[in-house]
Order: C-alpha cells, then structure tokens, then sequence
C-alpha cells in the first residue's frame, strides 16, 4: 500500500508541519516538566535518608516512564488532534488528497508519524533519565535501574517499559483520530478522548469498590486487570501475562483506524 | 472506452459519460455526457446549486459517482484516474492551507506532498507567477488577504506543472480588484498554452459570472438542475442563440448582408438600422476585414448589450433556479 521511499518523504512533510506548531512543543515542555518534576523528587530522596528508607527504590528511567505512561493515554489523544484533527478543521486533507492520493494513505502515515514521534518521546525521555541517574551518581546498570515492584531489574526493564507504553499511546493516538473524525473538530477528538481516558480511571477505581462489596471477585478482577492492561499496557499489572495486551493494543488501533478511514471516506468523501 | 483525439492530436483532457450523483433524493449531477478538448480554457456555467462543484468533485476524487463513466487525460478505471490526477491541478471552492504556515512553507509542504522534484526554483517562480514574491512569501497563510489565499491557491494548482486546471469560482469573495488580478492571472496561465512538456493545458474554470467565462474561455457548458444543457465552443453557443452577436451598421448595409451570407457569416436580423452578426468574441475584426475587401465599410459595430445573458437564458431557460 505504501512504498518506503514515498513513506519516509511524506513523513519529513509531515513532521515539517508537526514541528512548526507551538502547541506541539508546549505539549513536549509540559510533558518535559512531568518527568523533570518525578526525577527531581527521586534525587531529592536519595539525599533524605528517613524519606529515601521508607519509600521504594525506583531507578531513573522507571520514574520516567512511569509519568509517561501514565500520561501516555493523554499524550496519544492530545498528539492525535495535533497531527489530524486539524486536517478537518482547515481543511487541508482536500490539498492532500488532491494529487491522487488515497485517503487509506493519508491515514496510514498520520498514525506512521504518530508512532514515530511517540517513540522519540519515549528514548529522549530514557536517555535524559539515564543521564540523570548517571549524574547523580549512580553506578552502572545495578545501580541506574533499581528494583521496582513487579519489574525484574535491569536495563532491559526500561525497554520493557519502552514495549509496554508505547503501543498503548498509539492505540489512543488512533482513538484520537476516530473521535476527530466523528466529531469533525479537534476540539471534540481531545476533549471526549480526555474524557474517556479519565472515565476509564474512576471505571477502574470503581470496580475496586466494587469488588469488595456485591461482585464476583474474579470477574471484577478481571474486569479490572482487562481496563488496567488497555489504559495502561504492561505497567498497570504485577502479572508478566499482561503481554497479551500488546496484540490487543495492536488489534485496537488497526480497528480504530479502520474505522476512522471508513467514516472518512463513507461521509467526508461521500457527501 | 475509446477516446478520440483533440485537433491537437491529443485525449480528450477529460470525458465522462452517463455521469450521476445523488444524495439521497437530490440529483445534483444528473446523466451528464461531456467532453472537454485538451488545450484551452473551458469554462463550465451554471446558476449557484446547479452541480458544477459537484461534478467538479467527481473528477478530482473527492466523490464518488453513482453512476457513469470518468475518463481523466485519456486514463479511466480507479487506477488510471488516480495516475492522472497527479497530473491535475485543483482549486475547489475555497483555498484550503496550514494557517500557522507561510506561503512559501505551504507551497514546499503541498510540492513535497505531491512527490514533486521540481526544488525551491518551482516554489520562487510560482510565488512571483501569482505575485506573491518578496515579503509576502513569508507571510503566515492566516494573516493573508482573501485574494492573497485565492493567488495561493493557484499557485498549488500549478505545483508540479499539471496538464488540467480544475478553478471552481476562483474569484469567489474577491474585491474587484482581486477579481481582475486573478482574471488576468489565468488569462496568462491559459495564454501559456503549452506545459512546457509539450503537453497542452487545460484550464476548467467553474462560474456563475457570465462576463467571466466570456472573457477567458473557448470553451463553455451550462448546467442547471444538475443536467448539462449545452456543451461546446462558445461561437457555436452564439449561433444556436443571442449569443455572441454584433449590430453593424455600414456604408451599404443591403450589400453587406448580401457579402457577409456568401461568405459564410451568419446574419440574425437585418434592419434599416443595420444587421445582428452571429460572431465570436474576438474576431469581430474579421467582419470589419470582409467587408472592406469588397469596399464596404463599417461606420458602427457594437456587441449586442446583455447577449451574453440572454444566450445563457435561452440555454437554460426555465430551468434556471437552484436545485439544492
């Protein structure tokens, strides 16, 4: 469908766009200022003895992207308006369709540049948490990538980490996009992905509740891990069997999509 | 399908056949046959909702038919037309850009968009073309003026020197200056008859002002209620109606009828005020030369007030009215 030279041009054209939007880096500031925020607090504990015992060790990089992933269904939404909701908004698809492009191609490399720049994200935000570690003085791997609970140690938990939000910030980068679609106005895509993404949080806590009162346990447990695994991919669940969420994750965002290209090209290019 | 060749032995820039399309109950596009010789400027007519900008959407993709036949720079099937329109150059209702974008940035998005390896010296000549060079090239598209947007617009449409222009009502919203600055913008564009490539140009200019496509076009079709009433070159329309017709009045006005019968002219009415000749916008000097020749001359020639309306009334008749 998609040829890899083309790909990769469209794709610098479409970054060129991405990266000329002030509110696109204020989203990366902002973000920026959530790690630089939890890592700070982690220094500052390393330095304050009776706080440092009482709390766990986590190492640099999981503090890092323990606040991605908890931002990263935000993220998915918040990039997925940047990336494609405007399009709606100004119209502009019609300029890029104009030429004979699909519009299955114009999907394809929105949710290509969104997968991209998430994953930047994701290594900056790594490396600047290795640097970190390294800088306040940790010493080595052992040392920069302490245990954390649910996590065997190492640096290849940090990748684990980088596997496990990732696919969950596309899925909802792809949410975004439908939602944009439906509403025809970024502005409804982030305000009810945003919605949703909290709905999912209080779902979550009130199945808790719930599981101690009326419910089955072992279906509220599961009801739970399941909204747990979606918003959060591996991170949410102590179990190492939450892997079975990255084909879902995946199935998702190939839904979303598809569904988004469906409504597009049933009603935008129909009508 | 076959095409037949233009005079200059090339496809047709376009032929549909049988085209269709319907939104629900409404026929906006309505078994529309057509053809549009390469090279030229086309102007397509039609009172506001008459289907123009549907059909116009059709051919560029941006809608699919329900029924009929689209023969795009003699390619057809999905395949071929999409091919095709890589080589077609679309401004459709409104100009639509990056707004946090200036001019220039727009243009090498849509050239890098379009796989064009034309270069930044495409980008300057096409920015000077629409005389939006110098401080106005870096202008953000938000700050820019209606006409700004519209010059913008055209100048994306010539991004990667396409075969065919769509312009669908490029002087929408502007001031008359606007007007005759992108008027005279495309009058250029189709006085440039050839792409540089060899290949003829095609400009298909959609509107519902009469004086515009008298001005730029050979070619015209008239639409309305979603069915194309007339197709063809403006002269012709101008023989079937009051259409493209010149009062003379002449030193012997009995002979020049006489002279300008045998030599093919076509007279609509003679009086003792003098004769209406069916003529071409343009070539009304030919009549002058005729006649002369044979040492008649000419002491009045006017173009007939309000023909070019009338010829479009008597085209479109009763049917004039929106449709949508």
């Amino acid at each position: 469908m998609i040829s890899i030279n083309p790909a990769i041009v469209a794709l610098r054209w479409e970054w060129f766009r991405l990266s000329r939007r002030v509110g696109f880096w204020a989203i990366v500031g902002i973000l920026g200022l959530f790690v630089a925020g939890a890592l700070a607090i982690t220094v500052g504990m390393r330095f304050v003895p009776a706080v440092g015992e009482t709390m766990p060790a986590y190492g640099f990089p999981h503090v890092a992207f323990d606040v991605l992933s908890t931002l990263a269904p935000f993220l998915g939404v918040i990039l997925a308006g940047f990336i494609f909701g405007g399009e709606f908004g100004w119209g502009t698809w019609r300029a890029s369709l104009a030429r004979g492009m699909p519009a299955s191609r114009l999907i394809l490399l929105k949710i290509l540049l969104g997968a991209v720049v998430l994953v930047v994200i994701w290594i900056v935000a790594w490396c600047l948490a290795a640097l970190v570690g390294l800088v306040a003085g940790e010493n080595g791997a052992d040392g920069i990538i302490q245990q954390s609970p649910g996590f065997p140690e190492g640096w290849g938990d940090a990748g684990l980490k980088i596997v496990s939000a990732w696919p969950v910030a596309v899925a909802y980068f792809a949410l975004g996009m439908l939602l944009c679609v439906i509403g025809r106005s970024t502005a409804f895509g982030v305000g009810v992905g945003i919605g949703l993404v909290v709905a999912e949080t209080i779902g979550y806590r009130l199945l808790g509740l719930l599981a101690g009162i009326i419910w089955d346990i072992e279906l509220v447990d599961y009801l739970r891990w399941t909204l747990q695994g979606v918003s959060n991919g591996l991170l949410g669940n102590d179990e190492p069997k939450a892997i079975v969420f990255l084909p879902a994750l995946l199935a998702y965002t190939g839904l979303f999509c598809w569904v988004t290209l469906a409504i597009f090209s049933r009603r935008d290019l129909e009508s | 399908m076959m095409n037949t060749l233009s005079e200059n032995n090339q496809p047709p820039a376009v032929t549909v056949s049988g085209l269709s399309k319907h939104f629900g109950r409404v026929r906006a596009v309505d078994d529309v046959t057509l053809t549009i010789p390469a090279g030229g400027v086309y102007g397509l007519l039609g009172p506001n909702g008459s289907g123009k900008t549907t059909l116009l959407s059709m051919l560029t993709g941006f809608l699919h038919p329900t029924a009929g036949t689209i023969s795009l720079l003699g390619e057809t099937g999905s395949a071929g037309q999409r091919a095709a329109r890589r080589h077609i150059g679309t401004l459709i209702e409104r100009p639509t850009f990056w707004p946090y974008l200036s001019c220039r940035d727009n243009l090498r998005c849509l050239q890098g968009i379009y796989a064009s390896h034309s270069g930044d010296g495409e980008i300057e000549e096409l920015l000077a073309t629409v005389n939006l060079d110098g401080d106005a090239a870096t202008r953000k598209f938000r700050a820019c003026s209606t006409g700004m947007k519209q010059r913008l617009g055209i100048a994306a449409t010539l991004l990667g020197n396409p075969s065919l222009l769509i312009l669908d009502e490029p002087t929408n919203g502007l001031d008359p200056a606007g007007i005759v600055e992108v008027r005279e913008l495309i009058r250029d564009l189709a006085g440039a008859a050839s792409t540089g490539n060899g290949k003829p140009r095609t400009i298909i200019l959609a509107s519902h002002l009469l004086n515009e496509v008298e001005q730029v076009c050979d070619h015209v079709g008239v639409m309305a209620r979603g069915k194309l009433l007339y197709s063809g070159p403006l002269s012709e329309m101008g023989t079937t109606s009051a259409f493209g017709r010149v009062h003379i009045c002449t030193t012997d006005n009995e002979r020049a009828a006489n002279l300008l019968s045998e030599t093919g002219w076509e007279l609509i009415d003679q009086s003792e005020d003098g004769l209406d000749v069916a003529v071409t916008p343009g070539r009304e000097w030919e009549i002058s030369r005729d006649l002369a020749n044979v040492g008649v001359y000419i002491a009045e020639l006017r173009p007939l007030s309000g023909s070019l309306e009338a010829g479009f009334m008597s085209v479109t008749g009763e049917s004039g009215g929106d449709n949508q």
